[in-house]
């Protein structure tokens, strides 16, 4: 076999000059997301409602009818016209409170996911990108901080630091980053193995820059997806506290210290508008806010 | 300049729990200005390993020494982590093989080769656009700007390798290490990237470091070859003398394991025999041996050293001097 015979094989295969086949503009990935984001009416209907509850918390001094601090004179009134869903054991406007605690159990929620979301991401980047015994390290103490009972450790903090909001919202936090961490660093084990990360080196890109802008945006989905149930999960954290008189302090009202008005009997079985009410935004919230999960996960899945 | 790249004694061990292995041992070779140099050989035989330990592409386990890299007259070898970040990309690219996944799926075709020129040419915004859009057009797509705008995922594999291409020349690199770049490509589709990547050359007077294991690419595209074996260059000529006088059984046997057009229907091709060898148990002497059909008993207890047959012509066989090609 000669070399001539070669070059006609390859010159065979030689189609002329380049004819590259273009495509249709594509639909952007955002685009595709939110149609299948609107594909679930629950989703939509949790969104709905979430966009409602956060403009009620902005606008929270003008809808609520009363001052959410004024004492009047009758305790534990039942609903009347002047206050649609009664007054408290001191005499505060239901309603009043109801709607100025949507700002409490929002602000928790997204808050604490904001900084434990970020935390937890810079960890799992970290421990996954540079391995070894970085790696190691961070991972036991990941593991160390799953191990804790966190409600005991969150009481005992509380206790010794003394309750606010603050507080409260560093404390979650503190005890939630490790499952974004473990989430993000299996995720970037497996990107940082992919192609696109060494033609990134290859075209000489450092490791912030690959890290930050190559591999992050990859796992932006799951991060995403674990986040929102972590709002509601928060939030629902911040009125347990409440309720055990560790959160939110009165006078501030939360729907969590709003409920444990009815840890006695009587408020219980005799006055449901005292607990009703909280209990009810706190399902509603948190089913409304955990819908939008489910929706974000079927739309941000690249397998979906 | 002389060469824009030369590798002298290039070892490369990973370290394993079975021992070291050296899937490229001792070699020597260098690429001049506007040269395309290919690397061929079968799976295993050390050539991608060879490509990317030049930009030190290697990642963990992989340890690169003895021996000296030298790209673009400057020492690689001795570079630091961030010295040696400036060479990739500027100094000598790289196009992988799997066009489907060497781009990021989340950013846009724009994203990816703005990132690349702001790196490497220093432009930025619209300068940096206007620059993307004319890397498309030399890379052969034709409605650029349109195409900036689109994902990976919206492009077929031909035109991804063209993108990859184009983010490769931002830098306006004295050499492209091209892995297999048309390996996952159809035919016509190759035929269209050979080509490109010859225009390349000719009009930056880039030189292309082509490691393949297709002999018809060598045939299209090569000045000079290196036929490796088990981590060790057997053979290193130019072009036309390989595929007229091929001198290593191990080059022959490839040669006629690929079909000619002016075979009858009833050719049949011939194979070697066995399978390269498990790095970590190579035989003794001549690695080829056990596969060779002239191996005498020399080959079986020393190993032979890659020798000038003739000018310009190298080769790591006991018996190249005694008997000449058939």
């Amino acid at each position: 076999m000669s070399h001539s015979e070669l070059r006609l094989d390859a010159a065979a295969m030689h189609a002329a000059e380049p004819h590259p086949t273009q495509e249709a503009a594509p639909e952007n990935g955002l685009r595709q997301a939110a149609r299948r984001f609107a594909r679930h009416r629950l989703a939509v209907l949790g969104l709905a409602v979430t966009v409602a509850l956060a403009l009620t918390a902005i606008l929270a001094p003008w809808l609520m009818p009363h001052s959410p601090y004024a004492v009047t004179a009758q305790f534990s009134a039942p609903p009347s016209a002047s206050h649609w869903l009664g007054t408290d054991q001191v005499g505060r406007d239901v309603l009043s409170r109801l709607i100025i605690a949507a700002r409490v159990s929002l602000i928790v929620g997204f808050a604490t996911v904001a900084i434990y979301v970020a935390f937890g991401t810079l960890v799992g980047l970290v421990s996954a990108y540079f391995g070894g015994w970085i790696d190691a390290a961070i991972m036991r103490l990941t593991d160390m901080f799953l191990a804790f009972p966190f409600m005991m450790v969150i009481l005992v903090i509380v206790s010794a630091v003394g309750a606010s909001l603050p507080t409260i919202i560093a404390v979650i936090a503190l005890f939630s980053w490790p499952s974004v961490a473990l989430l993000v660093r299996s995720n970037v084990l497996s990107l940082k193995a992919q192609d696109f990360v060494t033609a990134g080196r290859a075209l000489g890109y450092g490791t912030p820059r690959l890290l930050f802008r190559h591999i992050l945006p990859n796992t932006a989905g799951p991060i995403i997806v674990n986040a929102t149930f972590g709002i509601a999960s928060a939030i629902l954290s911040e009125a347990g506290l409440s309720f055990l008189g560790m959160g939110v302090q009165p006078p501030t009202a939360s729907w969590g210290n709003m409920l444990s008005e009815a840890q006695s009997l009587t408020v219980l079985t005799e006055q449901p508008w005292l607990w009703v009410p909280a209990g009810s935004m706190l399902l509603v919230t948190v089913l409304a806010i955990n819908f939008v999960g489910d929706g974000l996960r079927d739309a941000l899945d690249p397998k979906a | 300049m002389k060469h824009v790249l030369e590798i002298e004694e290039l070892t490369v061990t990973f370290r394993t729990e079975n021992g070291d292995v050296r899937p490229v041992d001792d070699i020597s070779f260098a690429v001049r200005p506007g040269e395309t140099v290919c690397i061929v050989g079968e799976s295993g035989s050390g050539k991608s390993v060879t490509s990317l330990a030049i930009l030190n592409l290697l990642g963990k386990g992989g340890e690169i020494g003895p021996g000296r890299i030298r790209l673009a007259g400057e020492q690689l070898t001795e570079k630091s982590g961030a010295e040696l970040r400036k060479a990739r990309g500027k100094d000598a690219a790289m196009i992988f093989q799997e066009p489907m996944t060497t781009l990021n799926p989340v950013l846009t075709i724009g994203d990816q080769l703005r990132e690349a020129i702001r790196l490497h040419a220093g432009l930025r915004g619209k300068a940096a656009n206007a620059y993307a859009a004319e890397l498309l057009r030399e890379a052969g797509i034709a409605r650029a700007e349109q195409v900036l705008k689109q994902y990976p995922h919206s492009l077929s594999g031909g035109m991804r390798q063209r993108v990859v291409i184009a983010m490769a020349i931002a830098g306006k690199p004295k050499l492209l290490i091209a892995d297999e770049p048309t390996t996952a490509l159809d035919v016509t589709v190759q035929a269209q990237i050979l080509a490109l990547l010859k225009r390349l050359r000719t009009d930056h007077d880039t030189a292309i470091l082509l490691i393949t294991h297709d002999l018809g690419v060598v045939a299209e595209m090569a000045d000079r070859v290196l036929v490796m074996y088990a981590g060790q260059i057997v053979e290193e000529t130019d072009v036309f003398t390989l595929f007229d006088r091929p001198l290593h059984p191990y080059t022959r046997g490839l040669m006629k394991a690929v079909p000619a057009i002016s075979d009858g229907p009833d050719y049949r091709l011939e194979a070697i025999p066995g399978s390269v060898p498990d790095i970590g148990r190579l035989p003794q002497g001549c690695r080829f041996h056990p596969r060779c059909p002239a191996a005498a008993d020399r080959c079986r207890g020393e190993m032979p050293t890659l020798t000038p047959a003739a000018p310009a012509h190298l080769v790591r066989c006991w018996l190249a001097g005694q008997s000449p090609a058939s």
